[in-house]
């Protein structure tokens, strides 16, 4: 596939990495000179120094009969002028980041009019995520399929839970609880598990199940948290603007802490209901004064990755039962997950890559068995797809045992119309399932291409 | 380093040697000859390779110096294993020969320890030509262009072909680094089966044409006449100077032109100083042969001496190395010419060896630059090459190539002349022969003689000096420093 990326930000290069290590053609094109550089060095891809927006710049990147055209640089309105010139000159597609809420009201005008296919608000995707794991707190990190009726869920294995040197196969003899493990992480390896892998204590644990059954299994394997009704937020961003208002719609109590007067006063005057404190979010002696520890919930917001993490931690150590932060700078998330496990970390760029990972994938098969979901996990060194059976599809009609299954590859639940099967050997793949698959190898299209 | 991943490269060029080698091998089945030169060093490669990939390593983990260190060893290890079938055939007994002559070949350099060629059975005089082919687009992107792509590692690929292909930057003409090493090895065999056929349409037969147009196509010079090219009729050699030239374009070019891109491929600045120069040569060295024809000499004469000085003139810009005369009889002028032309090369991008002309243009221009800023120390200056700004990384660069060049060129000079104690003018020609990949020199080592006098270490410092010419020094010097080798995995 043809690829263009305007912009090699902290989006951009991550999904240029993602892209050319797919082995689609990629192009970038950056006005900063050490960026496309940086690009051309760092990932197999060709760079092009100039503005995205200009015409002769599209057109020296090949922008005629190009399958895709990605616009995520900072700003919204180069984004969408690159689009709208991209797809007046013959480009397949086309996606835009676009941020600022002046424009969220007009989606629909700006895909039907101005030619942008896929409009992706990053703190948009990035609050969302993060009210997931404030539903479900005993997760660090929950992924939703087949229209929320499925979850996966990451959970991390403590000493004294019963999943502690539990063997997989024993685990539905043992626990009764309807549940699939599909990815394991040990230290810096991913496992995707057979029925012999022995769980230990520190293991990050990933698995699907039901998503009216989730309560339930976090009671069995000894992750029983109560539920959130307090949120505690630091940092006044366009993310936890949304994830206030998510908040708050679901009836939850919010407290927010934002620095800078005017744009405390903004958010005050936005947000029907939160409480909203102007101070130094990451000075103790406020934290104690607006009672941080009496919160369920403590969300880490501000532009300082460093300062999330140490808020998280300072927060844990008041006794605030679930802690969430935001961390821009991925590699950060893998030094920091050892010493602060239970804590859910949310990557902008992770999400938001995701998304335009599922999108493409989704067109790069048109016909078989099409990608509905996609998710990077585990520092994006595992994948979990959702896949809707098409017709023709290999799999279908056959038991699981019956065929050979590539390795690293886990079909981790089947959703057929309101029914979620957790798979074992004897489930038959039917016509229509949504079908989830985990897999750490080589990046999937299609269904069939789990089949060795 | 990270050696497993270094070991499995080793493994995957020696396999890949093991399968060129049935080349030759089908030649020799061909003509009836022993079969033993090929056989034992396939089965060899063969085994060594499939032990070093029978286990894919585990950590992946891929340094750009890691490609810089896998370049140059795999080159030093494809002459070893390259020169097997000389040494085994009995036709070059003594190791230090066939070594020389292998890298020779590999290097695109085309200087040779042999004086009778003509003797060499015929499957190996073919390896000799084709090891020439193989080195001119170089056996790295020969195996990145066949490499199923799930087995690639992402851009350190681009590592391997910055080390590999010649020039001070590396274009990929598409975005996937190995359709770029496929686009340029479907270019090259296009031109290598053009210049086949046309050879095949003068008086050679299937054999002579296959091996001129695979010594022509790598720049090498390795012939399979004692004479090189002067026994072959005027049309042959015409067709051999004029594809000489063409392989010293850059390949850019071509794929601009093949994709319809006529515009974009006749401003490449380089092109036109890259023909500037040889028309400028070419008219003076005629000019001189026709006076050193004498005073009585024809409009025939004329049309030779234009001939000579053509062929001459693209076979040593585009450092290839044929000859059609001993031109060690010309007058001085033509020698000067011949040498500048020695060093300068011919363009970036292409399989020819020299300093090339595009970091020649690039250092010009920055001189330019610094006196004009001694003049007006205030003015804004850009260096511009076809067209665009370049970045002051790549002046840095090109500047201390240069000066790395010459001083290497120096010190192996005066080795080689104290060790041997020859003459200064075959010392200093011998080894800007040998680092500039052109092959014959002047004096005893000129279109008629050979390199079989020097001792055993000239031939090997020799030998260093055609690998650090050919991969442009910097994946060779690597290798020399004691960092390279720790292991960080």
């Amino acid at each position: 596939m043809k690829i263009i990326i305007v912009g090699y930000g902290k989006v951009g290069s991550h999904l240029a990495k993602l892209l050319s290590f797919e082995d689609h053609q990629v192009t970038v094109i950056d006005v900063n000179r050490s960026s496309v550089e940086e690009a051309v060095d760092e990932y197999d891809v060709i760079g092009i120094n100039g503005n995205g927006a200009s015409f002769p710049i599209q057109e020296e990147a090949g922008v005629d009969g190009c399958d895709m055209f990605i616009a995520v640089t900072g700003n919204d309105e180069l984004n969408i002028m690159s689009c709208m010139v991209a797809d007046r000159s013959g480009a397949k597609r086309t996606i835009a980041r676009v941020r600022n809420t002046d424009y969220s009201g007009q989606l629909l005008f700006l895909q039907n009019k101005l030619g942008v296919d896929l409009i992706i608000n990053p703190e948009f995707e990035t609050a969302m995520e993060l009210s997931r794991v404030i539903e479900f707190p005993a997760a660090t990190k929950l992924e939703t399929f087949a229209r929320g009726r499925v979850e996966l869920a990451e959970v991390t294995v403590t000493e004294d839970s019963p999943l502690n040197g539990l063997m997989l196969k024993d685990l539905r003899k043992k626990l009764d609880v309807a549940m699939l493990i599909c990815a394991v992480q040990r230290q810096d390896e991913v496992f995707i598990p057979l029925g012999s892998f022995i769980l230990r204590a520190g293991d990050k644990v990933h698995f699907t199940a039901d998503r009216l059954q989730l309560a339930g299994i976090f009671k069995a394997i000894g992750l029983r948290k109560k539920k959130i009704k307090t949120v505690f937020i630091v940092g006044g961003s366009r993310t936890a603007y949304y994830l206030a208002q998510y908040l708050l719609k679901t009836g939850k109590k919010v407290k927010l802490v934002e620095r800078d007067p005017q744009r405390a006063a903004l958010i005050e005057d936005a947000l029907d209901g939160a409480s909203v404190i102007c101070g130094d979010g990451t000075d103790p002696d406020l934290l104690f004064e607006e009672g941080i520890s009496s919160f369920d919930a403590c969300v880490a917001l501000t532009q300082i990755d460093e300062e999330n993490i140490i808020l998280s931690m300072y927060a844990a150590g008041q006794g605030v039962q679930k802690t969430a932060c935001k961390i821009n700078r991925d590699p950060l998330v893998g030094m920091m997950n050892a010493t602060l496990s239970d804590c859910s970390v949310v990557c902008p760029k992770t999400t938001t890559a995701g998304i335009i990972l599922r999108y493409i994938r989704a067109i790069d098969n048109a016909h078989g068995s099409s990608v509905r979901t996609l998710y990077k996990i585990l520092d994006s060194k595992a994948e979990a797809l959702e896949f809707i059976v098409a017709d023709e599809c290999p799999l279908a009609g056959k038991a699981l045992k019956e065929l050979k299954l590539k390795r690293n590859v886990i079909v981790a639940c089947v959703s057929r119309h309101k029914e979620v099967i957790i798979p074992d050997g004897n489930t038959v793949i039917k016509d229509g399932d949504s079908v989830i698959v985990i897999t750490s190898g080589t990046p999937l299209t299609d269904l069939s291409e789990i089949l060795e | 380093m990270n050696y497993r991943m270094v070991f499995l490269f080793i493994g995957r060029i020696l396999v890949t040697l093991a399968a060129l080698m049935l080349v030759p091998l089908t030649c020799a089945i061909i003509y009836g000859e022993a079969l033993a030169p090929y056989l034992i060093p396939i089965a060899i490669c063969l085994a060594i390779g499939l032990i070093f990939n029978i286990k894919a390593p585990k950590d992946r983990r891929f340094l750009p110096r890691d490609g810089f260190v896998c370049v140059g060893i795999s080159w030093i290890v494809m002459s070893l294993f390259g020169c097997l079938p000389y040494i085994i055939s009995g036709a070059i007994p003594s190791f230090v020969d066939a070594f020389f002559e292998s890298v020779s070949g590999f290097s695109t350099t085309g200087a040779s320890i042999l004086s009778d060629v003509e003797a060499l059975p015929r499957g190996l005089k073919l390896w000799r030509c084709f090891t020439q082919w193989i080195g001119g687009m170089g056996v790295l992107v020969f195996m990145m262009a066949i490499m199923p792509s799930a087995d690639k590692g992402g851009a350190s690929f681009t590592h391997l072909m910055k080390a590999e292909v010649p020039g001070p930057t590396v274009d990929k003409v598409v975005p996937r680094v190995a359709d770029t090493a496929r686009i340029m090895y479907g270019i090259y065999i296009l031109l290598t089966a053009l210049e086949f056929l046309f050879l095949l349409a003068g008086e050679m037969n299937i054999y002579e044409a296959l091996c001129h147009s695979a010594s022509t196509a790598g720049t090498g010079g390795f012939g399979i006449m004692n004479d090189s090219i002067a026994s072959y009729s005027t049309y042959s050699q015409y067709v051999i100077a004029i594809f000489m030239l063409l392989f010293g374009t850059n390949f850019n070019v071509f794929f601009l032109i093949l994709t319809g891109r006529f515009l974009r491929a006749i401003k490449c600045e380089e092109l036109w100083w890259y023909l500037g120069i040889v028309a400028a040569s070419v008219t003076v060295i005629t000019l001189s042969v026709f006076r050193f024809f004498g005073a009585g000499a024809t409009l025939l004469q004329g049309e030779e001496a234009f001939r000579l000085a053509l062929f001459q003139v693209a076979s040593i810009i585009s450092t290839t190395g044929f000859s059609t005369t001993d031109y060690s009889i010309w007058p001085i002028l033509t020698h000067v010419v011949i040498i500048t032309l020695t060093f300068s090369g011919a363009c970036a991008g292409c399989t020819a060896g020299g300093i090339k002309i595009s970091r020649l243009l690039l250092l010009a221009k920055n001189g330019r630059r610094e006196i004009r800023y001694i003049l007006h120390p205030r003015a804004v200056m850009s260096v511009k090459l076809e067209g665009k700004k370049v970045d002051h990384e790549v002046i840095r660069g090109t500047t201390s190539f240069i000066i790395t060049y010459a001083s290497l060129f120096l010190a192996s000079t005066f080795l080689v002349t104290a060790l041997d104690g020859c003459d200064l003018v075959t010392g200093f020609t011998s080894v800007a022969t040998c680092l500039n990949n052109v092959g014959p020199g002047l004096g005893e080592v000129g279109p008629a003689g050979n390199f079989g006098g020097f001792t055993a270490i000239s031939k090997l410092l020799l030998c260093l000096d055609m690998l650090l010419g050919r991969l442009e020094i910097f994946p060779i010097l690597i290798l020399f420093s004691p960092s390279t080798w720790k292991r960080y995995i």
